[in-house]
């Protein structure tokens, strides 16, 4: 019997052996070089002890990065799972309009990033559609992409490109809660927004993990399209962590890079460690 | 049960299937291997001539490169010949023979009083033409003014084996007698009665038959009759190809007629005089990377053509062709799947940037005697210096373990590089250099960032290069990385023997280390009269003579000698930035500021009805318009001679425009370096530095002392021109001395050209004496100080937020604001 065990586990570890020969050479293995490198010369490799740590930490680039991070995910993150969430519920009605809808909202994924910067640049710059209106209205042009209003473009690109996916995620948690159960409250004389509170925010709990989860990851590729469209320095206000790891890469500061990046990965590790408690809890 | 275990052994069984994948697949990312590289490929394996044979890259036997004797001759020199074991040398000094391999020479004239006759009638004497039988042709030749044009005739003696001799007169159709255009738009037809001389047939070569073929003036191709002139064959240029088939060289095997050009290649079958159709894998091979576009033109990416030269052999009786460019000599015979390498060119002279092939012959032993010409890049008008190359095979030679040194460059690399690269080559014998460019429009938009990014992962990988060209990249943060390696005992090796100008080469020493080391740069100087030079002491006081001399001379075309706004700034950050960086590494914005606004007064003074107050960009249309002198390095002071500008504030990049300022002299004007205040920037280039990760640092420095060595400088020197395809000024001071020495004040004329219509003119010049070299060389030693033009991030964010200012698109606080915040945020980023 305990041979028998023994030879289960065994073939359960073969299955399991490719993705964990493959996440160690790839994640863990390099990570752990990076946790390496974060304590050493960027070229000559020698022990450095915490002095990477401390240069990044006082390093005015890397904190207002760090900001601006922190400022784009603590707005973006509710307003786009709220939206999201909004939109799936009002879409479950089945209806065709509904499916249109919900397939417009797809869209956006589907728009390859070089085209979107093109439209980027269309409306937002100086001599662009926007300042066209603008002008047209008899108000003076904005610097759109070179002032403050850049964050909020940057914010009006993420929600705009993840509103659609996140719509079918939400969808696919509220599909998976029995009607029955609203029939139940219903007939008990539960208004609409009491089932709401307490039949499909409770029951889209395990969804919500997800969801925040895949966001908050989703929320760091919006540097493509900041990149791309205001290269290596754009505004203050949407310079993004990933836009002073790219320029310590350029500029040969890979122990810097790799101490931020450690830093970074605790945040977010203890971030997920929070939400995950949390939602044991619940 | 049996079922059940059946199903574990296939589970375990596809597991470790998976698992085995996902090894394979990692494994399959690792590095290929050094040394699997296909260079020295082309020298290994069996060769096709007889009796040859190759054992590898690192073994025995290779063709040797040996250099000849080469006779006194006076003028060009045209071609080598091979007749009955004699070698023949012609050009326009006459003929000469050797009959010892080119050991010893002797003149050679070939007696023909009828060829005389002719010649005392204005005609001359071209190349000798020699039939494999004996027989030899004399062509003579003379051109003929003709309705503003010209066309030439040519006269055809044959002497034959026995001394006898006559004239040939070939009868070519009445479409070949066209006249050069000359200053004429059109190529007029030759009159009727110009004669039956009126053409001139080129690249004459005997069939075996005796026959002969030649081309004429319209690449088209006629078979002559020896006997009786008529024309036998005609080939004539297929419409499509009407570009390409510019025909460069004519040869023949038993049985095939091969003419080339630079993008294909036409067999003629001798029998049938049809044309063949199997010679697909010569067309790819003279074509190489090129594209025929639909009018016939040849383009390659980037413009750059994969050879510099194409010559085409066959002695006539070996059914092979060879063909010789600057890549090596090949051999293909008629039809075949493949063209054999049979010198690897980048292992000899032919890969040298100033070397040109112009004829070559193969041995009855199998060797190749290849006439070269060594010419001044860009100089077409000096007789080059030729010399007689050998090629032969030693079968005992010993080639050395070819080792690779890896050099990086932001642009794509030009000819000082390119040659650089070949006389390293050379000079070690078992290095093959590769120059890898990291801005390379050939493989698509890279930015700089990019390319950085591209570098530094390749030096992390350990798959870096070993010499870094550190131009227009961040020295400093380089520096400060570890990333490059002290060079401070190769400056001191070739400062023991070497005369260098130390400002500039140790303008990177720091804390008794020399992490880059510049070959060259230039400096901003003015040019003017000196009562206006003596008053500029600095930035302000140049905004205050500007504005004078513009009061004083309101209806000159400029007073700077400057159209763009972009050219002011060019010649005067040498005054200002330096001062801009604080120890700290810090901007100071009000010296930023400061300059904005100077600039801004000296474009506004500078600027007449004539500008309209707006710096224009250099087109058509733009009525700011200098035309000439002022973009020509070697007219200096000629734009304020002409009274095109007050001064002229310009960045001297060769030491070629000395001649000119010297000029300038002796016409009341004088010079001097532009400083503020003890401040006199310059900006260095072709800065070396090498790689700390490098595992040839022994190698990159002797690569290093090359360039900053007398060959190396000295070719940069001859070379260096407007385009900034060569070195700047030197920094071997040496080889300034040595391209005077002997010429010292020395007065000659320049031809350049000018205005819209190209207006050819000449102008006089004057090498400067010893006291005006002295005078030159203590200039250059004022320059104090680097202009971080290297550090291309402040560069762009400053410079041209000041020319937007400038030419009013925004308001200084704008501009100001805008290079503020993206230089704040680079400097707080390090």
């Amino acid at each position: 019997m305990r041979k028998r065990r023994k030879k289960q586990e065994l073939t359960g570890l073969l299955f399991v052996l490719p993705s964990l020969v493959g996440v160690l050479a790839f994640v863990l293995a390099p990570f752990a070089d990076v946790i390496r490198r974060s304590f050493a010369s960027a070229i000559t490799e020698e022990w450095v002890g915490l002095k990477n740590y401390q240069d990044v930490l006082v390093n005015n680039a890397f904190r207002l990065a760090c900001w601006n991070t922190f400022r784009f995910s603590v707005i973006c993150l509710p307003a786009l799972l709220g939206i999201s969430l909004l939109i799936g519920v009002l879409l479950q009605e089945k209806t065709r309009a509904g499916e249109a809808i919900k397939t417009a909202f797809l869209f956006p994924m589907a728009i390859p990033v070089a085209s979107v910067v093109l439209v980027w640049r269309t409306l937002f710059e100086k001599q662009g559609l926007l300042n066209g209106i603008w002008n047209g209205l008899g108000l003076s042009p904005v610097e759109w992409m070179d002032s403050p209003t850049a964050f909020w473009v940057l914010v009006g690109s993420y929600l705009w490109k993840n509103l659609g996916y996140d719509i079918v995620l939400w969808m696919a948690g509220l599909s998976g809660i029995s009607s029955a159960i609203y029939e139940a409250a219903r007939i008990d004389g539960a208004g609409e927004w009491t089932i709401f509170r307490r039949i499909t925010l409770p029951c889209l709990l395990p969804t919500l993990f997800t969801v925040s989860v895949l966001s908050i990851l989703n929320s760091f590729k919006v540097f493509r399209e900041a990149y791309l469209v205001a290269g290596d320095y754009p505004h203050r206000s949407m310079y993004l962590l990933q836009h002073l790891f790219n320029n310590w890469f350029r500029d040969l500061s890979f122990d810097r890079m790799a101490a931020g990046a450690v830093l970074v990965c605790l945040v977010i590790l203890c971030l997920i460690g929070i939400m995950r408690r949390g939602f044991d809890k619940e | 049960m049996k079922g059940q275990r059946l199903r574990r052994t296939l589970q375990s069984a596809l597991a470790l299937l998976l698992c085995a994948a996902l090894m394979f697949s990692v494994a399959g990312c690792s590095q290929e291997k050094p040394g699997n590289s296909n260079a020295g490929d082309s020298q290994t394996g069996e060769s096709s001539i007889s009796g040859l044979e190759e054992t590898g890259s690192s073994g025995k036997g290779y063709y040797v490169e040996t250099k000849l004797t080469m006779p006194e001759m006076e003028g060009y020199v045209w071609n080598l010949d091979l007749v009955d074991s004699v070698m023949y040398i012609q050009g326009g000094g006459g003929c000469q023979k050797s009959e010892d391999d080119g050991k010893t020479w002797t003149e050679y004239k070939l007696e023909s009083p009828l060829a005389d006759q002719i010649e005392a009638e204005g005609f001359s004497r071209r190349e000798i033409i020699f039939s494999a039988d004996g027989r030899k042709i004399i062509p003579l030749s003379k051109t003929v003014d003709y309705d503003g044009g010209f066309y030439s005739i040519q006269r055809n003696v044959v002497v034959e084996k026995d001394g006898t001799e006559r004239e040939l007169v070939v009868k070519l159709p009445v479409g070949e007698f066209t006249a050069m255009p000359g200053e004429l738009d059109s190529a007029p037809a030759v009159p009727k009665d110009a004669g039956d001389y009126a053409t001139l047939l080129n690249d004459l070569t005997f069939l075996p038959d005796g026959s002969l073929v030649g081309k004429g003036l319209s690449e088209t191709v006629y078979h002559v009759d020896m006997e009786t002139g008529e024309v036998l064959h005609t080939i004539e240029t297929s419409e499509n190809f009407q570009y390409t088939d510019w025909i460069t060289g004519i040869a023949t095997t038993p049985t095939t007629l091969l003419l080339i050009s630079s993008a294909r290649g036409r067999m003629i079958d001798l029998e049938t005089w049809e044309e063949r159709t199997d010679g697909q894998t010569l067309d790819e091979f003279l074509l190489g990377n090129g594209e025929i576009q639909e009018d016939g033109l040849v383009t390659y990416p980037g413009g750059n053509e994969p050879r510099r030269f194409l010559e085409l052999f066959s002695d006539g009786k070996e059914e092979a062709f060879y063909l010789l460019d600057s890549n090596g000599i090949y051999r293909y015979i008629p039809g075949g799947a493949s063209i054999e390498e049979i010198v690897d060119g980048a292992l000899t002279t032919f890969s040298l940037q100033d070397i040109t092939c112009q004829d070559f012959i193969k041995t009855e032993n199998n060797g190749f005697r290849v006439l070269a010409a060594t010419m001044v890049p860009g100089d077409h008008t000096s007789v080059p210096e030729y010399s007689i190359l050998g090629y032969d095979f030693d079968p005992n030679a010993e080639r050395k373990e070819t080792e690779e040194l890896k050099i990086y460059v932001l642009q794509p690399a030009n000819d000082y590089l390119n040659q650089a690269a070949a006389v390293f080559r050379k000079n070690q014998g078992n290095v093959v250099v590769t120059i890898e460019a990291g801005i390379d429009p050939d493989a698509g938009p890279v930015n700089f960032s990019d390319a950085l990014r591209q570098l530094n992962t390749n030096i992390m990988a350990g798959n870096g290069p070993d010499v870094i060209l550190l131009d227009m990249m961040p020295i400093d943060t380089y520096r400060n990385k570890g990333l490059l390696v002290d060079l401070s005992d190769v400056v001191e090796q070739v400062a023991a023997e070497n005369e260098l100008l130390r400002n500039i080469t140790d303008a990177y020493e720091k804390d008794g280390t020399i992490c880059a080391v510049p070959t060259s740069f230039t400096m901003p100087i003015v040019v003017g009269p000196e009562e206006s030079l003596n008053k500029i002491t600095g930035m302000e006081s140049l905004v205050q003579i500007v504005e004078d001399l513009r009061k004083a001379e309101p209806d000159i075309k400029s007073i700077t000698g400057y159209r763009m706004t972009g050219e002011v700034m060019g010649s005067t950050q040498g005054m200002a930035i330096p001062t801009w960086i604080q120890e700290d590494g810090t901007v100071d914005w009000t010296l930023v500021e400061k300059y904005y606004d100077q600039v801004k007064l000296i474009c506004d003074a500078d600027s007449n009805t004539q500008t309209e107050g707006i710096r224009g960009s250099g087109t058509e249309d733009d009525p700011f318009k200098i035309e000439g002198y002022i973009y020509d390095d070697l007219a200096i002071g000629q734009a304020v001679l002409e009274k095109e500008s007050a001064l002229e504030l310009r960045q001297m990049r060769t030491v070629l425009g000395l001649p000119s300022m010297c000029n300038a002299i002796d016409k009341g004007l004088t010079y001097k370096v532009l400083e503020d205040d003890g401040t006199c920037g310059f900006t260095p280039s072709y800065i070396l530095g090498i790689s700390a990760k490098s595992e040839k640092i022994d190698l990159a420095k002797e690569f290093v002392k090359m360039l900053l060595g007398e060959e190396m400088q000295s070719f940069g020197l001859k070379s260096s021109s407007w385009n900034g395809s060569s070195l700047d000024l030197p920094v071997n001071f040496g080889v300034v001395r040595e391209y005077f020495a002997g010429k010292e004040g020395e007065a000659f004329q320049y031809d350049t050209f000018v205005g819209d219509d190209f207006q050819k003119v000449s102008l006089d010049r004057r090498n400067p004496t010893l006291e005006e070299l002295e005078s030159f060389l203590a200039m250059t030693q004022k320059l104090n100080a680097v202009l971080p033009t290297q550090d291309v991030m402040i560069n762009n964010a400053l410079l041209p937020q000041c020319a937007l200012y400038v030419i009013g698109e925004q308001t200084k606080e704008e501009s100001l604001k805008k290079a503020k915040e993206e230089i704040e945020l680079y400097l707080a980023e390090s």
